[in-house]
């Protein structure tokens, strides 16, 4: 009975724990808007395209405007000293989203209400020497570094 | 013996249970992050477009001697500091955001300059030559008259500033993109809630922006 019970609450507790933290690949706060966070959630690659999500969280008590332009945002083989911009459409405009204007290939401009959240996507190409991690730059937060690749 | 099994069956279903309401919980945060489906096949589009490096940019340093010209940086940079506190400007990571008054720009129905104008313009052309990156200028009205001819009152406007900060603080006028965006985007009613005139929402619309870059 002990040892079945023991089993039970061994396998509950190891569950929980990652169902619970799954989906958050790393978070960083802002530099500048207070209270707001922003979580890497999912890094998938497919036809040497990386597909980047994230969901901003506003965790202060005031309402935030949160703004950047997507042509802002990049990341950077820290191994090969290179650095790569989202993707770009043949009418100029960033692979990447929502986008609140389409001025100069896209902004993100949103407001999130203190405890709300707000998610946006961005498609960069595969860094070409297939790093093992890379450190990510959005605009108004601190950067995502050492983020494993594979 | 019984009694094993069924805490066996417990397990598997409590854990099937939380299990499944986790996935939930999960699926509605994904659901916030819509990617739409032809994404992909623009972003294919867009790599081939780019060529064999991806359209990387190698990560070079430079380092930079600096001999005897901080206090004039200094002194420059707390010059733009008190032009921006001046015009309200609004700072972000990546730009300065002014909104200057219509009414202090221009006369009633004009795109000419006025004189008065001249001071807080000539702060505007401080700001702007202290960085090298795009600006753009953007012509708001209020709502009285058509639309149309709103539409084309804000282009004048916008232009009738570039063109100004071309000629009196010697702006390239290549760095300035102007829009006229008409009565399209108030920040204010134009009119009040039972449909009479709003002159102070109106004065608030009538206005022009100036979006500096930082990088």
């Amino acid at each position: 009975m002990k040892s079945a019970l023991s089993v039970f609450f061994g396998i509950a507790a190891l569950l929980l724990g990652f169902l619970t933290a799954a989906d958050v690949i790393q978070t960083q706060e802002s530099d500048i808007w207070g209270g707001v966070e922003a979580d890497l959630t999912k890094i998938s690659t497919r036809n040497d395209i990386l597909t980047l999500r994230f969901k901003i969280r506003n965790t202060g008590n005031d309402s935030q405007r949160v703004e950047f332009y997507f042509k802002d945002c990049y990341i950077i083989d820290p191994t090969n000293q290179k650095k790569y911009f989202p993707l770009k459409d043949s009418e100029g405009q960033y692979i990447a989203g929502p986008k609140e204007k389409d001025w100069e290939g896209g902004r993100y401009k949103f407001r999130i209400d203190s405890g709300s959240s707000s998610g946006f996507w961005v498609k960069f190409p595969v860094p070409t020497e297939n790093p093992e991690e890379i450190d990510i730059h959005i605009p108004g937060f601190f950067p995502f570094e050492e983020v494993p690749l594979n | 013996m019984r009694v094993k099994t069924i805490l066996c069956l417990l397990t598997i279903s409590t854990l099937l249970f939380w299990s499944s309401t986790f996935s939930c919980l999960n699926a509605l945060d994904e659901e916030e992050i819509t990617i739409p489906p032809e994404a992909h096949q623009k972003a294919i589009e867009a790599l081939k477009a780019l060529g064999p490096e991806r359209g990387s940019l190698k990560l070079t340093y430079k380092v930079l001697t600096i001999e005897g010209i901080t206090k004039g940086l200094t002194a420059r940079s707390e010059n733009i500091q008190a032009a921006l506190k001046d015009l309200g400007a609004e700072e972000t990571e990546t730009d300065y955001r002014i909104e200057l008054p219509g009414d202090i720009i221009f006369d009633f129905d004009k795109w000419d300059i006025r004189e008065d104008a001249e001071k807080t313009l000539t702060k505007v052309g401080e700001v702007i030559s202290a960085y090298e990156h795009p600006v753009i200028i953007i012509g708001h009205t209020d709502s009285k008259g058509s639309e149309s001819y709103n539409l084309e009152l804000s282009k004048k406007r916008a232009e009738s500033v570039k063109q100004w900060l071309i000629d009196q603080a010697g702006i390239d006028s290549k760095r300035i993109e102007t829009i006229g965006r008409g009565e399209n985007e108030p920040v204010a009613p134009n009119t009040n809630p039972d449909g009479s005139d709003n002159p102070e929402g109106r004065q608030k619309n009538r206005r022009v922006e100036i979006i500096i870059r930082k990088k």
